[in-house]
């Protein structure tokens, strides 16, 4: 082999590892950027690009998202509406305080409708255990009759929570414990 | 039916004489058919595309086609960033590499795909195990403790190994969702108990090690590198035999099909120098993951 034609093997070698490097430079850039934002911000490592999935139990769908209506001065938990599941969701992964205040105005835009006294459908499975915290129950809908008045929401929380477990090894068990990561409450145009 | 058997035989004389970067191309554009996760925007082009891909050759193999593809995988990434899984992201990097691969004169497409199968193969390992690390939850078997006690997909494997009964499993799904809905409540709890059996923090830490052991071994035999001997019959072998014994093993604790055919794929690439025993394997794997997924064995 003329070192012209060594020369030229080495050149297309190393043009060769070039070409074939670009995807894996874009996936270390993406994993670097996931990388520092899940260690600086609510990100789960689940998401985002860096192939941090099955490295914790602070998966997406794991964290909890609570709601509360402020009515006549008190807050009231109200169950998520199946309309905004989607919504849910997207922000699970990565709930910011903007993307919850966002969610959460989009909440308190809505029309709720205090319910007859029905149990959310949620609670029903544990509602031999513990009692409703309170008599009164909120739904998300278009008042139907007469007696259904829309409710004056005076402001929306939101929260989210990521599990945290323990094991116990006496017992092969453990404590899984949600611990607050985010905690947004919106007042409405009629408080301001 | 001789009608059926002849079409059939000609498909599979057909694929057999296709180009192996070509029939790389279609199997990346089933995978997008089925697996890849677009918002409705985006989905009317890239069937488009695909159906296109599919039946012209002279389509698949035409960089602006794959740059056209990277665009709207990118796009569908671009519009849905947090909630998408990762083997979404690297659907694009796939994509991204086809048109690298394409771009260029024939007689180097093989080893540009092989390579740029290989380093992205390696580099995914390496991160998941870099995530895996330096997560205090992983190391210690917390994660897989927490997933064997609550995890649908790994209940069976906890009642058989680890020796829990239905009944606990049952009890720990009433806690979950305790824990989810007693704000509800007029107690509403910080924390619940999960109940469990003394096989399942064994059983968890070897899930654990094992997981990772794997992964860090697979990123090292793809990322091994040339001048060092990356390309002997022995690390291939042993590149390829580690990832079909994963994808195979891990079904199960992971069942998402499109990012075992993502990795398949990649594995395939790799092949792409030389014929190989473990072309067919990759092709049969792939369809062994479909028939998983739907009759849903663990």
């Amino acid at each position: 082999m003329t070192s012209e034609e060594i020369d030229k093997s080495v050149h297309h070698g190393s043009s060769t590892l070039l070409v074939a490097s670009i995807p894996t430079v874009l996936l270390i850039v993406i994993a670097l950027v996931q990388f520092t934002t899940a260690h600086t911000t609510v990100l789960t490592p689940w998401k985002g690009g860096g192939f941090g999935m099955f490295s914790t139990v602070d998966v997406d769908t794991a964290r909890i998202v609570t709601l509360h209506l402020k009515v006549e001065g008190t807050e009231y938990p109200v169950e998520m509406p199946r309309d905004f599941s989607s919504d849910v969701e997207s922000l699970r992964p990565m709930p910011t305080a903007a993307r919850t205040e966002r969610l959460a105005h989009r909440l308190a835009a809505r029309q709720w409708v205090e319910a007859d006294g029905h149990l959310a459908p949620s609670l029903i499975p544990i509602a031999h255990t513990t009692e409703p915290k309170s008599d009164r129950h909120w739904v998300l809908k278009q008042p139907l009759h007469d007696d259904e008045r829309i409710a004056e929401i005076e402001g929306v929380r939101l929260q989210v929570w990521a599990p945290r477990f323990i094991v116990d090894d006496e017992t092969g068990g453990g404590q899984l414990y949600r611990d607050e990561i985010q905690n947004v409450f919106v007042a409405t145009s009629a408080e301001d | 039916m001789n009608w059926t058997l002849s079409n059939a035989r000609r498909i599979v004389d057909g694929s057999r004489n296709m180009p192996v970067v070509s029939l790389v191309a279609v199997m990346m554009l089933v995978l997008i058919l089925l697996w890849a996760n677009l918002t409705w925007i985006i989905i009317a082009p890239i069937q488009v595309l695909v159906v296109a891909g599919l039946l012209f050759e002279k389509i698949r193999t035409d960089p602006r086609f794959w740059c056209v593809m990277t665009a709207l995988l990118a796009g569908a990434i671009y519009w849905d960033w947090y909630p998408l899984d990762n083997h979404q992201y690297l659907f694009v990097y796939l994509s991204l590499a086809l048109f690298c691969v394409f771009h260029l004169p024939e007689q180097r497409r093989k080893k540009v795909l092989a390579l740029s199968g290989r380093i992205l193969l390696g580099a995914v390992m390496a991160a998941a195990v870099i995530w895996k690390a330096v997560t205090p939850d992983y190391l210690d078997g917390t994660f897989f403790h927490h997933a064997l006690l609550t995890h649908p997909h790994l209940q069976n494997i906890a009642i058989a190994l680890g020796g829990i009964s239905p009944e606990i499993i049952n009890t720990n799904e009433e806690q979950l969702h305790l824990l989810h809905f007693s704000y509800l409540t007029s107690v509403p709890v910080e924390s619940v108990t999960l109940q469990g059996a003394s096989r399942i923090a064994p059983l968890a830490l070897f899930i654990t090690w094992w997981t990772i052991g794997v992964e860090a071994l697979l990123a090292v035999l793809f990322l091994w590198p040339r001048r060092l001997g990356g390309d002997h019959r022995f690390v291939f072998l042993a590149r390829h035999i580690t990832l079909i014994l994963f994808i195979t093993a891990i079904y199960p604790l992971a069942p998402v099909i499109g990012f075992g055919w993502a990795l398949i794929i990649l594995g395939f690439a790799n092949c792409a120098e030389k014929p190989t025993i473990f072309r067919p394997i990759y092709i049969a794997l792939m369809l062994f993951l479909l028939f998983a997924g739907y009759v849903n064995f663990v």
